[in-house]
């Protein structure tokens, strides 16, 4: 009778939700990246490459934001090359992952979307300027979304 | 006792199994809460700190440039009593509604202006200065596109469109031209090679049931690099333009200072005007933020031939306000000089050789290092050679 009431008990009880969050943070921190961090912080020899030969002319920029000045300039091919080399190489290849730039598939791996169980997207508004003399580009919706 | 302790357990199971699931729920909503929170607050930081400061740099940017070219083509600056008010005005108006009051003899009124019949918008009267009826686009008035889509209105409608459309953060702002407050400046904050401008703005911002009402005073503070200096425009009469583009100069020679005049650059004085001032022709020093550069007879070569103020009949210094103007005093040190190695006097080859009766007076041949190498380079002293190579 106890073992019963023990059973039913360790079986009612819900996973505590700090470890069922976990690949939701994840996922977060993930997606979030993208859309964080600076070009100059990141070491892909890609994203160097590109600074050298002055494709990128704001290190400042994020990835997210780079690829939105490209897309902005018509270059779509441009962009999707920075996301497929530089942000592949971040995000790990068990999850799948796209980046959608003003409702445009920019780049996509992995699964489809609609066999995932968790969807996480961070979505941001892209905008800047390019050269010293005020040519604004943007504004326009960023999207990455992230699922396992 | 034994049925007891069954129903002991049985409630204690009950309060188990119910207890945990409404801490969740209640956690989830906030959660949530936060999450929405988060969201808001990261749309106004970006507002914030980096679309409002760059949408006033890139409206103030261009207007300047466009302002630049008004000057240009009218052919004057903004005169009369009110000159001050009316040139803010006008630049106001630019960044804000990418309109303005325009003089040009070529241009018409606005369309509901009763075509022909009406006349031109006079830009030295205050009160058509502040009629937006008599206003057409900067565009238009300048047959360009300076300004395309780059008036604080219009990125402002662009952002609302974004925000409120595809990242369902509705946000509003108060783009009424009277309820904006800007303030144009220079000052040590800014240094001479950048300008600043503040602008007040109210905006609203909400996601669910939370909102942000906002009055918000950015500052934005940006290079001058690359825009006409009227200066030239208005001392040449259009002949002649230069650019701001400063020098990287700090320790001057003989050839840092032949490719300075060459490249037609700017460098900090304080006698001289600062870029505000020369939108106003003020020809006054400003301690913060006067600028300077030469005169090159090589690029402008019609400038010694007059009508435009010329070296035919008085010698002046090559100094952009110097020869330009008459606040420059040549007597002070007693001397105006030609400088060896830059200047030639061959008018047969004043084409093919730089630079053309290139002269300097005492005060800037101290403040360019060019009397410190035993009066080497300045003629009259005794001559040296060049160095080699040279420049």
């Amino acid at each position: 009778m106890l073992l019963v009431i023990g059973l039913l008990i360790a079986f009612a009880i819900p996973l505590t939700s700090s470890y069922a969050k976990q690949p939701v943070i994840l996922s977060q921190s993930y997606a979030n990246a993208l859309t964080l961090i600076k070009l100059k912080d990141l070491s892909s020899p890609y994203v160097q490459q590109l600074i050298r030969d002055r494709t990128i002319t704001n290190q400042d920029n994020t990835l997210l934001q780079q690829a939105g000045e490209f897309y902005s300039a018509g270059s779509d091919a441009q962009a999707t090359a920075l996301i497929e080399n530089a942000a592949s190489g971040i995000i790990p290849l068990q999850y799948s992952f796209e980046v959608v730039i003003d409702n445009k598939r920019i780049y996509a791996r992995g699964s489809k979307q609609e066999q995932s169980q968790l969807l996480i997207a961070s979505r941001k508004i892209l905008f800047g300027v390019t050269g010293k003399s005020g040519n604004p580009w943007g504004p326009i919706l960023g999207e990455v979304r992230i699922w396992e | 006792m034994f049925f007891t302790a069954i129903v002991v357990m049985i409630v204690t199971l009950v309060v188990l199994v119910f207890s945990p699931q409404q801490q969740l729920g209640f956690q989830d909503e906030a959660d949530a809460l936060k999450a929405r929170a988060n969201a808001l607050n990261d749309h106004i930081q970006t507002l914030r700190g980096e679309y409002l400061p760059q949408t006033i740099f890139v409206a103030a940017y261009n207007s300047f440039y466009a302002m630049s070219e008004y000057i240009r083509l009218k052919g004057s600056y903004y005169s009369g009593v009110d000159a001050s008010y009316n040139f803010n005005y006008t630049l106001k108006e630019m960044m804000i509604n990418g309109t303005m009051c325009c003089d040009l003899s070529t241009k018409k009124p606005p369309a509901d202006c009763d075509g022909e019949t009406c006349p031109n918008c006079n830009s030295d009267n205050k009160n058509q200065i502040e009629d937006p009826t008599k206003h057409i686009p900067v565009d238009t008035c300048l047959d360009s596109t300076q300004m395309a889509g780059k008036s604080v209105t219009e990125r402002l409608d662009q952002f609302e469109a974004v925000a409120t459309n595809s990242l369902h953060i509705p946000t509003k702002f108060h783009k009424k031209f009277g309820e904006m407050r800007t303030l144009i400046f220079q000052s040590n904050a800014t240094g001479p090679f950048q300008v600043g401008v503040n602008l007040t703005i109210n905006y609203s911002a909400s996601l669910g049931d939370m909102m942000v009402n906002n009055s918000e005073n950015i500052n934005s503070i940006f290079t001058i690099e690359g825009i006409p200096d009227p200066l030239y425009a208005i001392s040449t009469e259009r002949l002649y333009s230069n650019q701001f583009r400063k020098t990287d100069v700090t320790g001057w020679k003989i050839t840092s200072f032949y490719r300075h005049v060459d490249q037609r650059l700017y460098a900090y004085n304080p006698n001289a005007s600062s870029f505000l001032m020369r939108f106003q022709g003020i020809d006054k020093e400003s301690e913060c933020c006067g600028v300077e550069s030469f005169i090159n007879p090589f690029v402008m070569s019609t400038i010694n031939d007059g009508p435009v103020p010329s070296a035919t009949d008085v010698e002046k210094s090559y100094v952009d306000w110097c020869f330009f103007g008459d606040r420059c005093t040549l007597d002070e040190f007693g001397a105006l000089w030609n400088v060896t190695c830059i200047t030639h006097h061959d008018e047969f080859q004043k084409n093919s050789l730089k630079f053309y009766k290139f002269a300097i007076e005492s005060q800037h041949a101290v403040y360019y290092n060019l009397t410190n190498q035993p009066d080497k380079y300045l003629a009259g002293a005794e001559q040296e050679p060049c160095p080699v190579p040279f420049p």
